[in-house]
């Protein structure tokens, strides 16, 4: 089954990042069958009422979702929300079709599973809204895949594989490839590896920035 | 005693603060008070400048930092939203995302799960007022665990949420608050 497919990038980021590098993967599997892709970045989407009307004619169209976004403050970042929100109160005005989402949230934690609530948030969203929650899957230590200041990042090719299995099955048909689900959730190096190098990277990005001795500058320290 | 309050609520759900303020008021705080529908506030941009340019600062300069100062300040963090897909008003979260700079870049293992640890340490309270206007199964279960994952990585000393009605609201927030004095007592 070749479908329309509406990719959100949900970064502020837009087409870099980790949220970015990690939707590409899935849409090359998608393009592999056929599909036809819309990519629209939510954040240029927001602020111009005909940029988000052509997001809504977009989502109207399209037979799947795939929304690809960063983890923020524990849930959905506020732009994510409120693309979301608009669609729910606009729903009278979509096309009533049993649409596919398929949610993708990345986190800086080795803990894949911190990114629950925010998947959650999704599924909720596509029961309101009348969808198939296709499902969730939750890929931590975004900062190798490029999620850190730097923007740089590489996805391994077992995690690419997985990827292109999640596009290649949710254009397809039936249930979300489990075994893709599990690989992405899984830290691919020792969290404690991770988090060494991750504030090792920190430094070095201050370092730069000329402020690796004010890392710890408390600005608004009570009196 | 210091408290903040960032009110989330819009025009069908204003009804969720008055009380709140007067109570917190009653109680002898002093408030700041932020009704985020009216504040122009920019978008956080996922740069981590607030970690390695400015640090504990965020780069962009609006209002922003005044709320983030004030969440420093406080004893008492006081959060009031409506509840959509199990989270906070969009509002309410861009607020919510600028207030990163508390927290400190590296990474750091509580119970086995890593965090980023508080930039100052204060010890804080933190109380949740939510209301879902169309209530679907498990959307309250899912704002729970919201706020708890957020009570965690706030690093607060205790948190509460309370899913409030129109018909009940005086009388939870009287609860709330007089639940809030026996804690801190």
């Amino acid at each position: 089954m070749s479908g329309k497919v509406l990719l959100l990038y949900g970064s502020p980021k837009g087409e870099k990042g980790a949220s970015a590098n990690i939707a590409h993967h899935v849409i090359e599997g998608m393009r592999e069958r056929g599909a036809e892709i819309t990519p629209i970045g939510i954040y240029r989407s927001l602020d111009q009422q005909e940029a988000f009307d052509r997001l809504v004619k977009a989502f109207d169209e399209a037979d799947s979702v795939v929304l690809s976004f960063p983890l923020y403050i524990d849930t959905l970042h506020a732009g994510v929300c409120e693309a979301l929100t608009r669609l729910y109160r606009g729903k009278e005005g979509i096309s009533q079709k049993r649409r596919k989402l398929l949610a993708i949230c990345n986190c800086g934690f080795p803990e894949s599973r911190q990114c629950r609530s925010a998947l959650r948030s999704c599924q909720l969203f596509a029961e309101r809204m009348g969808m198939e929650f296709w499902g969730g899957v939750a890929i931590g230590n975004g900062g190798m895949l490029g999620g850190g200041p730097s923007h740089d990042g590489r996805i391994n090719v077992k995690q690419t594989e997985a990827l292109h299995a999640l596009g290649k099955g949710l254009n397809d048909g039936g249930a979300i490839p489990a075994e893709a689900v599990e690989l992405l959730g899984r830290s691919p190096v020792p969290p404690r590896m991770y988090t060494f190098f991750a504030n090792m990277g920190w430094n070095a990005a201050a370092r730069k920035n000329g402020v690796r001795r004010k890392m710890k500058a408390r600005p608004y320290q009570r009196s | 005693m210091r408290a903040v309050l960032l009110d989330g609520t819009d025009g069908k759900t204003s009804w969720m603060v008055p009380h709140i303020v007067e109570r917190v008021q009653a109680m002898g705080y002093t408030l700041d008070n932020y009704h985020l529908e009216d504040e122009k506030i920019k978008r956080c941009l996922g740069c981590f400048g607030c970690w390695v340019k400015t640090p504990g600062e965020c780069i962009i300069d609006d209002i922003g930092r005044k709320v983030t100062e004030s969440w420093v300040k406080s004893d008492l963090l006081i959060i009031a939203s409506p509840v959509l897909f199990g989270t906070y008003s969009f509002n309410l979260k861009k607020a919510l995302d600028r207030i990163l700079p508390i927290l400190l870049p590296y990474f750091i293992r509580i119970k086995g799960e890593v965090h980023h640890p508080h930039r100052y340490g204060y010890k804080q309270r933190l109380l949740v007022f939510g209301h879902v206007e169309a209530p679907m199964v498990d959307e309250e279960e899912a704002f729970r665990d919201l706020v708890l994952r957020n009570a965690l990585n706030f690093h607060v000393v205790g948190s509460d949420l309370v899913m409030l009605t129109k018909e009940t609201v005086v009388h939870q927030v009287n609860d709330a608050f007089s639940k809030l004095e026996g804690a801190s007592s």
